[in-house]
């Protein structure tokens, strides 16, 4: 159907607003970030930097050791999701295919697990990881941001797995696959978009982490992750605010270029995962 | 190629049983259709031959080997699913080779038999496509494709049609059928449209909330059913059935139903007096000549299909209600009408009462109102 003018000037109206009050912090950030840290309380504002200080982003990966923790961030979220992944792939296939009595209610206690706050996991999780020895190391990270996404990825899957009908393994099986060669061979390559639609979540999910490792890092400076690491750019009497938003950004960048990427799977495997 | 005997198959589930002690035995080369109304059992037949479901009790041999504790895999079948169950992640190509593969397979071979199936098939410049391309006939031919490339001993076909439109769907029924003819690969193929059965089964296997009704040639169905299930079930338009009293005077035993005399055989004898159920195929009514005994009816509703019209009637006093099934079985209806199929009456019935006879040759079948079992 041909949309009138009217309606298409609505339409666009429409979605540039959006995209102006979802884009303008991204902009304000790079704007703050090119500007002297004195000029943030300029009035008027300046909406364009009369005079980009680019030495901001010289002194951040000189002055700081920011590579090292996007390195330490990334090995965390890239280790985390992974193992989260393998067990919630297993557990969303299970819970989607095995139908037992006690399914439905081994898929809500999962469930559950997801709703209680980070705070209130934190206490046993500290005392877990100290037990295990593994306070300072980038491990309590990883197991801990894998506690938070197991379940909800978990959910995400079996809703995936759910839209996609039974017969494909059972055609599988009789070509000659076994249960297990059926799920890596058609299950798991049909259930791709739904796989990058969790995995992204759950890479998001650890690389914006500030809690836990404020809580299991924070003795250990070589441990550091890139958001505990901008915590420390705040000083006691004095904040540098354009090199915390030249470092926020750069740890903001991961994440926007693996959306840019993703987002084709990422939608269709919202989508065709709740569609069922 | 493979013989296939099924022994005393039972399927329960908690407290349903969803096939009732099945027994079967399959000729080399034969095709066979499990025909029933929805939930009667024959998808779960079919899918502990395959091997996806496990029996609860009985045997499955195919070709001399007893495969009940086998996986699919090695059962050495090709199964085609009713919603085609294509690989969407892979080519036509590679959708059709994938059973060879999995079986170890060099590249060669299964590039030349790929290809050879699919030039069988007419599907040969579809290869590199991925199945959402496809339209539902070139889908349902990859199926196809997909099941015959492998030579196995035994096809099976889980309603393969029912999500075609009708025209295509009489055409693949010709091209499935034509096929099974020349590869000569045991087939046991579900459905719950009659018309295929009859149309394509050297042997049709009739079910019902699983147990099975009667097993026998199309032609052996629908002459001589073994229940009021089977004669109503088999047929289009369905069977009428009839309230009458056998009686018995000088010209012998006959049915005396609503006015119509029906002749009956001796086997009515243990019923002379008591009331039975009569079962007159639509196309055994004609217009009456002259004036013997007939059916007076009052038309309800005429369907004209140009060379044959549809009388629908109802004799609240005769009539039996019975379960309508077809995809899916309906409790009686009581407002259900009998239907007499007629030739060469033109499309004008004034509105007014017609007398409706039987056919010269025409045969009545007989069911006993207590087992709903034929009187033969």
């Amino acid at each position: 159907m041909k949309r009138k003018l009217w309606q298409s000037i609505l339409l666009y109206a429409a979605v540039i607003a959006s995209c102006a009050v979802v884009l303008f912090p991204i902009y304000w950030m790079i704007v703050t970030s090119l500007q002297p840290p004195g000029s943030l309380r300029a009035y008027p504002p300046h909406f364009l930097p009369p005079d980009p200080q680019w030495q901001t982003y010289v002194n951040l990966f000189i002055e700081t050791d920011i590579l090292r923790w996007m390195a330490n961030s990334a090995f965390v979220a890239v280790v985390a999701t992974a193992i989260s992944m393998v067990a919630a792939v297993l557990a969303g296939y299970s819970l989607s295919r095995y139908q037992t009595k006690s399914s439905e209610n081994v898929g809500l206690f999962i469930l559950m697990s997801k709703m209680l706050p980070a705070t209130m996991l934190i206490i046993p999780l500290f005392g877990i990881m100290r037990s295990l020895g593994l306070m300072g190391s980038l491990w309590s990270l990883i197991f801990a941001h894998a506690t938070a996404i197991v379940p909800f990825a978990t959910w995400m899957l079996k809703g995936y797995f759910d839209s996609v009908p039974n017969e494909l393994e059972q055609a599988a099986q009789v070509d000659g696959c076994t249960p297990w060669g059926a799920l890596f061979r058609v299950i798991l390559p049909v259930a791709a978009p739904g796989l990058a639609a969790t995995s992204l979540y759950g890479f998001v999910l650890s690389w914006a982490d500030y809690l836990f490792a404020r809580t299991f890092l924070a003795n250990n400076a070589d441990s550091w992750t890139v958001n505990l690491g901008i915590a420390t750019f705040k000083g006691e009497y004095q904040t540098d605010w354009n090199l915390v938003m030249a470092a926020s950004l750069m740890a903001a960048l991961p994440i926007m270029i693996a959306y840019l990427f993703l987002q084709r799977y990422l939608v269709g495997g919202m989508t065709a995962g709740a569609g069922k | 190629m493979a013989e296939i005997q099924i022994q005393n198959l039972n399927k329960r589930y908690g407290g349903f049983n969803a096939l009732q002690d099945m027994s079967l035995d399959v000729k080399d080369g034969e095709f066979i259709v499990f025909v029933g109304p929805s939930g009667c059992g024959k998808s779960t037949a079919l899918k502990i031959l395959a091997g996806l479901e496990a029996a609860t009790t009985g045997n499955i041999i195919i070709g001399g080997e007893d495969v009940t504790e086998l996986a699919p895999a090695k059962r050495d079948i090709a199964m085609v699913f009713q919603n085609y169950a294509l690989y969407p992640h892979l080519t036509v190509r590679q959708n059709i080779g994938f059973g060879l593969m999995m079986r170890g397979a060099d590249k060669k071979e299964i590039n030349q038999r790929v290809e050879r199936a699919a030039q069988a098939l007419e599907i040969s410049d579809l290869l590199e496509r991925r199945p959402k391309a496809l339209s539902g006939g070139q889908r349902q031919r990859v199926a196809l494709g997909r099941a015959i490339v492998r030579e196995p001993r035994v096809f099976l076909m889980d309603e393969p049609l029912s999500n075609l439109d009708a025209a295509l769907r009489v055409q693949m029924r010709a091209e499935i059928t034509a096929l099974q003819r020349r590869i000569g690969v045991t087939t046991i193929y579900v459905t719950h449209d009659q018309t295929e059965a009859m149309t394509m089964a050297d042997r049709i296997v009739i079910m019902r909330k699983g147990v099975v009704q009667q097993i026998g040639s199309p032609d052996e169905l629908f002459n001589r059913p073994a229940n009021m299930f089977v004669a109503g079930f088999i047929g289009s338009p369905a069977m009428n059935f009839l309230r009458g009293e056998v009686r018995r005077d000088d010209g012998g035993l006959f049915i005396d139903a609503g006015g119509l005399r029906l002749p009956v055989a001796d086997a009515a004898v243990p019923f002379v007096g008591k009331m039975v159920i009569c079962g007159i195929r639509p196309e055994s009514l004609e217009l009456a000549r002259g004036d013997g005994s007939a059916l007076e009816i009052t038309p309800t509703l005429v369907e004209s299909l140009g060379t044959e019209a549809y009388v629908h009637f109802r004799l609240p006093e005769q009539q039996v209600k019975t379960a309508v099934a077809g995809e899916h079985e309906h409790p009686p209806l009581g407002n259900g009408t009998l239907i007499a199929r007629l030739y060469d009456v033109g499309t004008s019935f004034s509105g007014g009462t017609i007398r409706l006879g039987l056919k010269p040759q025409a045969s009545v079948h007989l069911f006993d109102p207590a087992t709903e079992q034929a009187i033969r």
